[in-house]
């Protein structure tokens, strides 16, 4: 067993490779089909010709872009991001602070998302097709269609403005202050954690009703099995499988929205650099920060697999069978 | 084995049973209409009909099983005298006093739990069991219905038995509480003809070491003719023809029964062409007035306009049929 799990991480390791490859390409065309200029953001508007030509010239944006490309490939591949466009920093070491508070906030915002989903659907699907079922797919549309800057701001409007109890935004690092953090990071995981529990809670939903459908539910139940161990038995792990394995697509679109939610709270995450990436024409800051998403989305996603792996024994080989 | 006699223990009696499926748009349409029929102490009896007959949902029925739109609307049903339709919760009868064998063994096992986990929950759920005293039963079990290595295997998964070895699984589960009545529901359809005789041979062994009584539902009358003390032929709903498994046999009187018996494949005879059963079972909701049979059968006449009351030809033998 141990042997075969090594093996598929080390394959899907290995698959990260082309991934990138391709997710850095199209990224780099996406940044430099897009109308503005670097040059022109970094000097502003007074600037001369000359100067915009010599700013071009020396980060060799005057070049073709597959060999622009090539160049910030290679020197990403040894941790070298290069620098700002705007202040001359260095990106990489900009970025690697600022991903524990991405991975914080999108990490707590992916619990909310599951702890409402898994009550919910199971609530919805076990008693299908009743009251609860109904209220738990009305709310899932509701949570589902609503956009999450539209949520955040209402929620601002009303735990922070009306109601005073939490700060409209902001960051403080877990390890300076923890309750001080945590209430900073309540409401833009909750905001980002209800509208993705929308799906998930469908999804969860409609596993449950299919395992429910299920011949050997019959045969659990007559064996004298109560509801609540039918449900925590033999109902929740079979659909796990395909929970997770949505789960895993929902997070990609949640980290996605990470980066309108931490501008709207103004947490200093990789969201709100990407952001600025763009604002700004930055293209090392954007390159930096949109690849370090995707690394995390792919990364995610192999741990949500593996999980997956170990809920289903049928997925893993073992030693003997007929 | 052809009559245990009138001094047997009634184990289970079922008296005027009648099912209906509830439907939103058309009246409710019965699923079984008076059925009656028991089973002795130690009896293997044969439950027999075609898909559609009725047949699983008046046994899933007994222990309270039956799908939502489904509901007994009059009959009664005793197991040891105790009444079973009082409302009272079903799951107490379940797996403990009446047990199930499924239909379609591929599937009725949980693909994520072990074998051994699944065929000693019953003792979990009804005795409350410590886990290392349910291990060792659940080896006994697993090796009572031959599979090879049990104790080991009791750590595979389903996926890991081949379709036999998780009917015998099944089976196991059936007698971990050895409960006196095992509901057989065509525990072979899903099998290899060669696997499906091992697993009636087992059913046959197992009712005379543990003395449980089964009631074995198929499709197949000269599969359960084998084993079966008696049988009870259903046709649409109904019981048609009832009786020792001699008198079903050699002392036919429904028409339906013999069409069935004639229906079994023979390797005698025409292999060209197969023996069927001309038409189709009726469906619930549909109207018919007289015999249920009466538009598939080859001797119906002018009184089977008029819907023909169960005789009895003496003894346990009994036929739904003007003619017969």
């Amino acid at each position: 067993m141990h042997l075969t799990m090594l093996a598929l991480v080390f394959w899907r390791l290995a698959s990260f490779i082309p991934t990138l490859i391709v997710a850095s390409a199209i990224l780099f065309v996406a940044v430099n089909v897009v109308p503005g200029s670097a040059a022109l953001s970094a000097l502003g508007i007074h600037a001369t010709p000359q100067a915009l030509k010599r700013f071009e010239h020396q980060h060799g944006l005057d070049r073709p872009l597959a060999v622009q490309y090539v160049e910030w490939a290679g020197k990403a591949l040894q941790g070298d991001f290069g620098t700002s466009f705007q202040n001359a920093v260095p990106v990489g070491p900009e970025v690697r602070k600022r991903i524990p508070v991405t991975l914080q906030l999108a990490g707590m915002a992916f619990v909310v998302a599951i702890v409402l989903a898994i009550p919910l659907g199971v609530v919805a699907g076990f008693r299908h097709q009743t009251g609860a079922d109904g209220v738990v797919t009305t709310l899932a549309t509701l949570f589902g269609s609503t956009p999450n800057f539209w949520l955040a701001t209402l929620l601002i409007w009303f735990f922070s403005l009306q109601l005073g109890w939490l700060p409209t935004g902001g960051y403080i690092p877990f390890a300076e202050d923890p309750a001080g953090n945590l209430e900073r990071m309540l409401l833009p995981c909750i905001a980002l954690g209800v509208v993705s529990s929308g799906l998930l809670i469908r999804i969860m939903r409609t596993a449950v009703i299919e395992v429910m459908s299920s011949n050997f539910i019959e045969t659990a139940r007559s064996k004298g099995v109560g509801d609540l161990r039918l449900v925590s038995f033999h109902v929740l792990r079979n659909a796990f499988i395909p929970f997770f394995t949505v789960s895993a697509v929902e997070f990609g679109f949640l980290v996605g929205s990470v980066v309108i939610i931490e501008d709207v709270f103004r947490i200093p995450g990789i969201g709100s650099l990407v952001l600025v990436g763009i604002i700004n024409r930055d293209y090392p800051v954007l390159l930096a920060a949109a690849m370090t998403v995707t690394v995390i989305v792919l990364v995610v996603n192999l741990i949500v697999d593996l999980a997956a792996q170990v809920i289903d024994p049928r997925q893993v080989r073992t030693g003997h069978g007929s | 084995m052809t009559d245990p006699g009138q001094a047997a223990e009634r184990l289970l009696e079922v008296e005027g049973l009648t099912i209906v499926l509830r439907h939103r748009r058309r009246p409710p349409a019965a699923i079984a209409r008076d059925v009656s029929l028991h089973v002795n102490a130690g009896e293997i009896v044969g439950l027999i009909g075609e898909s559609g007959s009725g047949k699983t949902m008046t046994a899933k029925s007994l222990i309270g099983l039956l799908p939502d739109r489904m509901e007994v609307v009059s009959g009664g049903v005793r197991f040891r005298g105790r009444d079973l339709l009082d409302g009272g919760d079903p799951g107490r009868v379940r797996g403990r006093d009446i047990a199930l064998i499924p239909q379609d063994a591929l599937h009725a096992l949980n693909p994520v739990k072990t074998i051994g986990w699944q065929v000693g929950e019953p003792l979990k759920v009804h005795g409350g069991w410590r886990q290392r005293r349910i291990a060792t039963v659940v080896g006994d079990l697993l090796e009572r219905v031959h599979i090879p290595d049990a104790r080991r295997r009791a750590g595979d998964y389903p996926h890991q038995f081949s379709g036999g070895m998780q009917q015998r699984a099944l089976t196991a589960m059936a007698l971990s509480m050895e409960p006196p009545l095992i509901l057989a529901d065509e525990p072979t359809t899903a099998l290899d003809v060669t696997i499906q005789a091992e697993i009636i041979d087992l059913i046959g062994e197992l009712r005379d070491a543990t003395g449980a009584s089964f009631l074995f539902i198929s499709h197949d009358l000269a599969l359960v003719s084998s084993f079966c003390d008696r049988i009870y032929v259903m046709y649409a709903g109904e019981i048609v023809e009832s009786g020792t498994t001699d008198a079903i046999f050699n002392h036919t009187r429904h028409p339906y029964t013999r069409a069935l018996i004639g229906a079994a494949p023979r390797l005698a005879g025409n292999p060209e062409r197969l023996p069927t059963i001309p038409g189709r079972i009726p469906r619930p909701h549909e109207e018919i007035r007289g015999c249920r049979f009466r538009e598939r059968c080859p001797e119906a006449g002018a009184a089977c306009g008029e819907a023909p009351r169960l005789e009895t030809a003496g003894g346990n033998h009994a036929y739904r049929c003007w003619y017969a």
